[in-house]
């Protein structure tokens, strides 16, 4: 017996704002931090939170670096993170077609 | 509890009968709330991925390159045309061969490295888009193959324009997951081949058509990525 799509859900992607990220930064390749802040009408340390969380389960690889004397933060998403992203929305996909239509 | 016998799907069809036990009802209860989260989480899935999508086109829409692609590549046809054009000698207007077509071993690879430069630009002022070090690598193979290597002459040359400049139009296109620049690639250069080869074989006496597409594919190219880019402004 098939398990439900439920089942296959990963917890660390499926938090709305981290989805929003990970999408993001597939379609993009890359982003700063101000750009995927205001994209996703974030405060500073909630976005950095979940970027966090995104980091430990290797689905992100962040870089500092400095222009001038600006510190910048680019974030970048990894091989897992998008096969992480792909499963997931395959998942969410099967969920919506087994919803019967009224 | 008994064994194998089949509970009511509700807690209400449970009543107060008696042969229900405390654990029946639990198990009645939770059943219940497993189909109502993953109910909740269905509709939750068809909301957050209408979300994802908007996000994914807004990306898409921030570190696009369909208007700077089509735009290079117009200005570089006119000018191989309109020079063509200009330079050809003999009573045979040859829109397609001559030094306009030539210089574009050098104007293109030129252009790859204007295009490169602007990416970086426009990624370092919005903080999105890694499409720089893509078009950076092409920019240098490209100038590699038609200038090291001398190819560029020979393309250019031999198959008129619309070869080389459509088929790296073609190569954007699969590269960045643009069915614009891929069609408009593989259609625009199969019919410039189509009119250079023509016009090369000096066989089917059609220079009057074969002229008109060429300038036209030319303006087209030009006008597509002027309103491309209008839109995306737009948007």
């Amino acid at each position: 017996m098939s398990s439900h799509p439920v089942t296959q859900l990963d917890d660390t992607v499926h938090q709305r704002v981290r989805l929003g990220i990970l999408t993001i930064l597939a379609t993009a390749g890359r982003a700063d931090f101000t750009y995927l802040r205001d994209t996703l009408e974030l405060t500073d340390g909630n976005l950095g939170r979940h970027l966090d969380v995104l980091y430990d389960a290797g689905y992100v690889e962040i870089t500092k670096t400095f222009e001038g004397r600006r510190p910048r933060t680019w974030v970048t998403i990894t091989k897992g993170g998008r096969t992480a992203l792909t499963g997931h929305i395959a998942a969410l996909r099967q969920m919506i077609d087994a919803v019967p239509d009224k | 509890m008994h064994i194998g016998r089949r509970l009511p799907l509700t807690p209400g069809a449970l009543g107060r009968d008696s042969r229900y036990t405390l654990y029946d009802r639990v198990q009645v209860h939770n059943r219940l709330l497993s189909l109502a989260e993953r109910e909740r989480r269905d509709a939750m899935a068809d909301s957050t991925l209408g979300d994802l999508d908007n996000l994914a086109a807004r990306a898409r829409r921030d570190t696009s390159i369909e208007s700077l692609v089509l735009v290079a590549a117009g200005v570089l046809a006119c000018f191989a045309v309109a020079v063509n054009l200009a330079t050809s000698s003999g009573g045979y207007p040859d829109a397609l061969h001559g030094v306009g077509s030539w210089s574009l071993a050098l104007l293109i690879p030129l252009a790859l490295v204007a295009i490169w430069l602007r990416l970086r630009r426009r990624e370092s002022r919005r903080g999105v888009g890694l499409q720089s070090r893509t078009v950076g690598w092409t920019a240098l193979w490209v100038s590699i193959l038609f200038l090291l290597l001398g190819l560029g002459p020979i393309l250019t040359f031999v198959l008129g324009p619309y070869p080389v400049l459509m088929g790296l139009v073609a190569i954007a296109g699969l590269r960045f997951s643009s069915r614009l620049l891929l069609g408009w690639g593989v259609v625009a250069g199969a019919l410039g081949t189509w009119a250079g080869m023509y016009q090369f074989n000096n066989r089917f006496g059609l220079p009057t058509l074969d002229t008109a597409l060429a300038v036209s594919i030319a303006v087209a190219t030009l006008i597509a990525g002027i309103v491309v880019g209008v839109r995306q402004r737009n948007a």
